[in-house]
């Protein structure tokens, strides 16, 4: 299998002296095509930051992320910006819709960023927010949709441009546990059908139960790997939840 | 609260900046303002002084047999308001002029007090060497000295009519060239012509300007035919500064309002993101009061830092561009004048004025709830009450309504200026709602040819418009002031133009400024100025003035005309005049509209009217007009004399007089023979070659020196026109000065309203910058939301200046479409800009921000 993206000793640090503070250290991980990788550490233990240099919209202190073969520092700000809008899809946990665009409107927003405005986006979107199942809410305005619809609409704009990689920052950190669940059996799908690479962060064992595979951060270092063998998320959640104990951080 | 209201004003550095920034500008411009004003008074005062004197009126007679006694300059000493008289003697004004030493030229024999007001007159200053004669002592004139050879200290004879000469010791020198003039200590000459205790002429000095009127009314009744000269080139310098005030004052007024509104704006952006604190605050036990006290005290403190930042600012400001803004203004460069105790008031009135309007803020901030203030994200719009906007539309209605119907009738001008005010008042209350529209349509048009990301930043002004309402109306303040302003300007300055055309027939005018029934210059006077090279002169002989005898009530216009009872009728008061009308007409045509102009006809007992004359008083060609000359302002003695004149010509216009003057014109053999009218009252001139007009002009002013042509005046329509293009150009300025600093004022506004806004979607921002928005798409976004509310008030301040400007036009009896729109579109080419420019710096901040910071901001 190709790894989409891939990190060669990641190093990432912030300030000077002895206000320095390595967020990350020596991080080397692959992620596949169509494969669902979840992210879980503590606070703190570097997880979005992971997520901000995967997408380029961080610089690493030192080492390489390649997406692609490519290596994402040595793009400019432009190649960037194009390779997040064309390559990469993003969820956030407080869904970030623009709050004076329609639903149908925001899915396509990076299309239109990318100058795209015609007929056939229109319809991809009504087709993405309909395998949502929220085809109705297509006219309305995030003020109108609840937490669940919202991430929804959000899943929908970070499919709009066919990514190859979904990058999504505790998803379901907003919404109650039966939307959470219908949300990540969503994105699941979305790797399994189309063949979407994803890397989710969580702190959730319940969560990263849905991914294929799963890392543990502690203190900016990979401490943990497992790779599920079973499909079944409640097993694979009471799994994680000894594994936490053995690593001995508590992840909330 | 002390120690609160201290950590909110610091802790908030660039928001308190922005306010201190703002009311500081204001301050600025109301202590240069109020520095330039008390400079330019000093200086207009100083100026005029030293040019005519510090004396404000010239009382007496200019004929020797009438005169002042001294019981009559005890009695005009007392006139309360007289400050100080210095009394003259001319013993030979009018009869037994004295030659002496075979010289052409008579001798004017002057009696002077040595004080200190005598010495401001313009003869004495001319004393350049020696001084002021005492007994014994004489000042001659310096032809005179330098044909004899004359030294001061010499001995000389001088003649009087007694025909005895006496001898004296010149002290002085005067320095007139064209006439001999003799200065001799006053009560020796009153002593020596045996003509003790007269006086013929004194000038006075007022305590007090404003008193003039009233003197002047004092004197005339006491002395009904005593001449008054009542300085009034004096009082027309005196006005271009009057004129400013009114301006400098207005404009100080509206820079406070935007000050005001700016404030405003500023404190409503502060508390919104301060909703929290104030609302913990709240939660721990603060009362309303107590939070309404908080806003206050950091309006005081943020209005009085502005201040004190102004008054500095202001005062440095003066020094430093006082050249500068001399020179913009065409005012003559003098020291500086700080009018501390004016500054000091107007500061603190300054203060007051934006502190009252913080409480609008304070208010609304006291009366929100602790836990609404938790839960709101963004700042809720001050909904408008349906009211308001039912009233503006009413008042929009009312007033297109009222023009409409106005122009269907005779216009009212009083109905125009009530329409005008009514829409803009109209449109400020309806602003909240129509701006909203304004931005769709913008919107609208600009989406038709550019990309389809502007969706996202028209909906997005529409969304944060509310925050701008109130600073999208100081640009409109700025815009109707200046747009308004600058038609007014205009305006008069075509009416001057037009004006001076009709004063000014021919370029020079020398004015004789006499009064009533009083000679003017001699024909010899007016032939050698006539004969002087490349010179083209008409005499306007002085006018007689008669009562109409035979007024035929029924044909005239009487609320037009002044009439009263004569012979058991009613009639009117006319001029009379003697004219060259055929040469006039040669020189400067006008239209003879029925009849003719030959002097032949004129000669026998003809008359032309004018057709203003004819309209008003009902005559027509060919009517024979009984004239009797008036009791009280007829020429010489005897009793009031009687003609009868045919119509035989009716014109427009009279090229020497305005449209509106009742004005006979006929033959100067007549009024000359038979009412002994041979004076002329002014000359009209041109000088046909341009390059000899200055020394015409010094050859005529040589002339004047004589004192019996003292009150004459030279004016020219050149330099009427100069002094009036130097006062446009003040008030241009200083309408310029006001409305970019208002237009910075919303600039600023903005400003700070883009900062906050930008920094409460800073996470928005980031998303789209996420989503492969690239820096130079999010920053035009962020700029166009500038743009669209900042056109959207101009458009708006466009419309109303348009209506308005128009409207006020029309109610200075102009046509409604005299109004100049191209300086209207220049507004609208230039607002947006002010949005482009308030917005560049937050947005470019926002777009260079860290995503992956901004990203984790939670939603608020």
């Amino acid at each position: 299998m190709n790894a989409v993206i891939q990190t060669i000793s990641l190093n990432k640090t912030y300030g000077k002296g002895i206000n320095q503070f390595h967020a990350l250290k020596d991080i080397q991980l692959s992620i596949y095509e169509g494969e669902f990788v979840a992210i879980m550490g503590t606070s703190g233990s570097g997880k979005s930051t992971l997520l901000h240099l995967l997408s380029g919209l961080d610089q690493p202190t030192t080492g390489e992320v390649l997406f692609n073969g490519k290596a994402l520092h040595r793009l400019n700000d432009s190649q960037l910006t194009e390779l997040r809008r064309d390559q990469i899809g993003f969820i956030f946990q407080f869904f970030h819709l623009i709050p004076v665009l329609s639903a149908e409107e925001n899915v396509t927003l990076p299309a239109m960023l990318a100058g795209k405005t015609n007929q056939q986006l229109t319809v991809k979107a009504r087709q993405l927010l309909q395998f949502m199942g929220i085809g109705q809410l297509a006219k309305s305005l995030p003020s109108q949709m609840s937490g669940g619809q919202q991430q929804r609409v959000a899943i929908a704009r970070s499919l709009i441009n066919d990514p190859k990689l979904i990058l999504a920052d505790e998803p379901t950190g907003s919404l109650d546990s039966k939307t959470s669940k219908e949300i990540l059996t969503i994105l699941q799908r979305f790797c399994a059908e189309r063949n979407h690479s994803l890397a989710m962060v969580t702190h959730d064992p319940h969560v990263a139960a849905y991914a294929d595979r799963v890392i543990f951060l502690q203190d900016g270092r990979i401490v943990y790997e497992h790779t599920f063998t079973s499909d079944h998320p409640q097993a694979n959640a009471s799994f994680l939840m000894k594994v936490v104990e053995e690593i001995g951080g508590s992840i909330s | 609260m002390r120690q609160l209201v201290w950590r909110f004003f610091y802790g908030y550095k660039k928001r308190t900046g922005f306010a201190i920034l703002g009311v500081a500008l204001a301050m600025i411009i109301l202590v240069i303002s109020q520095i330039l004003l008390a400079t330019l008074e000093q200086a207009s005062e100083l100026g005029i002084k030293q040019k005519y004197g510090n004396y404000d009126l010239m009382v007496g007679y200019q004929k020797t047999k009438q005169f002042l006694s001294e019981s009559d300059i005890a009695k005009i000493k007392r006139i309360p308001q007289v400050k100080e008289i210095a009394p003259f003697y001319y013993p030979y004004i009018d009869e037994n002029p004295i030659f002496f030493d075979g010289s052409p030229i008579p001798f004017i024999y002057i009696g002077v007090n040595n004080n200190p007001l005598a010495k401001e007159m313009d003869l004495i200053k001319r004393i350049k060497q020696g001084q002021l004669p005492r007994a014994g002592e004489v000042v001659l004139s310096l032809p005179y000295m330098k044909k004899k050879g004359l030294r001061i200290g010499d001995s000389v004879k001088i003649p009087f009519a007694s025909q005895k000469k006496k001898r004296l010791t010149i002290s002085g020198i005067l320095h007139v060239t064209d006439v001999n003039i003799a200065l001799f200590d006053l009560a020796w000459l009153q002593e020596t012509t045996a003509k003790q205790g007269r006086i013929t002429m004194m000038l006075v000095q007022l305590t007090d300007l404003k008193s003039k009127a009233a003197v002047i009314e004092q004197i005339r009744n006491q002395f009904p035919r005593i001449h008054i000269d009542k300085r009034d080139l004096i009082d027309k310098e005196r006005e271009n500064l009057g004129g400013l005030k009114p301006v400098v004052y207005g404009l100080n007024v509206t820079i406070l309002i935007g000050s005001a509104l700016l404030m405003i704006t500023i404190l409503q952006m502060s508390l919104h993101e301060r909703k929290k604190e104030l609302a913990t605050i709240r939660l721990l036990g603060g009362k309303k009061n107590q939070l309404f006290r908080l806003v206050i005290h950091e309006a005081i403190l943020v209005s009085t830092s502005g201040s004190l930042l102004g008054l500095g600012g202001g005062v440095g400001l003066s020094f430093l561009l006082q050249q500068s803004l001399m020179k913009w203004m065409a005012l003559p460069i003098v020291p500086i004048v700080i009018p501390w105790t004016l500054i000091l008031l107007s500061l603190m009135g300054g203060i007051l004025f934006i502190t009252l309007a913080s409480l609008i803020p304070a208010y609304r901030s006291s009366q929100v709830p602790p836990m609404v203030a938790f839960r709101q994200a963004a700042p809720q719009s001050q909904k408008q009450k349906p009211v308001i906007k039912w009233v503006s539309l009413l008042c929009i209605i009312s007033s297109v309504t009222l023009t409409i119907w106005n122009l269907m009738r005779t216009p009212s001008q009083t109905i125009y200026l009530v329409s005008g005010l009514l829409f803009t008042i109209g449109v400020f209350l309806a602003v909240s709602w129509i701006l909203p529209l304004l931005v769709r349509g913008i919107s609208w048009v600009f989406q038709l040819v550019q990309s389809s990301d502007r969706i996202l930043s028209s909906r997005n002004t529409l969304r944060q418009l509310h925050r701008s309402t109130q600073l999208a109306s100081v640009l409109m303040l700025a815009i109707i002031i200046g747009n308004v302003g600058l038609s007014i300007l205009y305006l008069l300055k075509d009416e001057q133009e037009k004006q001076l055309s009709e004063i000014y027939p021919m370029e020079y005018i020398l004015d004789a400024n006499t009064s009533h029934s009083e000679a003017g210059f001699s024909e010899q006077i007016y032939d050698s100025i006539a004969k002087l090279p490349h010179m083209k002169a008409f005499p306007l002989y002085n006018r007689g003035h008669f009562s109409t005898q035979n007024l035929d009530i029924k044909k005239i216009k009487k609320e037009k005309l002044s009439l009263f009872p004569e012979n058991g009728s009613y009639q009117t008061l006319v001029s009379l005049i003697g004219s060259d009308l055929e040469t006039i007409y040669k020189q400067l045509p006008f239209r003879i509209i029925s009849g003719q102009i030959n002097s032949s006809a004129l000669k026998q007992n003809g008359v032309v009217i004018t057709k203003t004359f004819s309209e008003l008083t009902g005559y027509k060609l060919g009517d024979p007009i009984a004239l009797k000359e008036d009791t009280q302002l007829k020429w010489g003695d005897g009793p009031p004399k009687r003609i009868t004149l045919k119509i035989v010509g009716i014109i427009d216009p009279y090229p020497f007089a305005p449209k509106d003057d009742l004005l006979l014109i006929t033959h100067t053999d007549i009024t000359k023979k038979i009412f002994g009218i041979s004076t002329i009252d002014k000359i009209y001139f041109d000088v046909t070659k341009s390059s000899a007009k200055k020394e015409i002009e010094k050859q005529i002013n040589q002339k004047l020196k004589d004192p019996s042509l003292s009150k004459a005046i030279l004016t020219s329509r050149t330099e009427e026109f100069g002094k009036f293009i130097e006062q446009y150009k003040q008030r241009l300025w200083l309408l310029g000065a006001a409305v970019s600093l208002i237009a910075l004022f919303s600039l600023l506004g903005l400003l700070n309203n883009t900062a906050s806004s930008l920094q409460e979607r800073r996470a928005e921002f980031a998303v789209l910058r996420a989503l492969g928005g690239k820096r130079r798409q999010v920053l035009r976004l962020i700029l166009w939301e500038g743009i669209l509310v900042t056109t959207a008030g101009g458009f708006l301040g466009m419309i109303v200046s348009i209506f308005l400007g128009a409207h006020l036009i029309a109610a200075l009896d102009k046509t409604l479409w005299d109004f100049p729109i191209t300086g209207s579109l220049y507004c609208l080419a230039f607002s947006p800009i002010i949005g482009l420019i308030a917005n560049f710096i937050p947005a470019f901040s926002t777009v260079n921000g860290k995503i992956s910071r901004n990203l984790t901001t939670d939603a608020e």
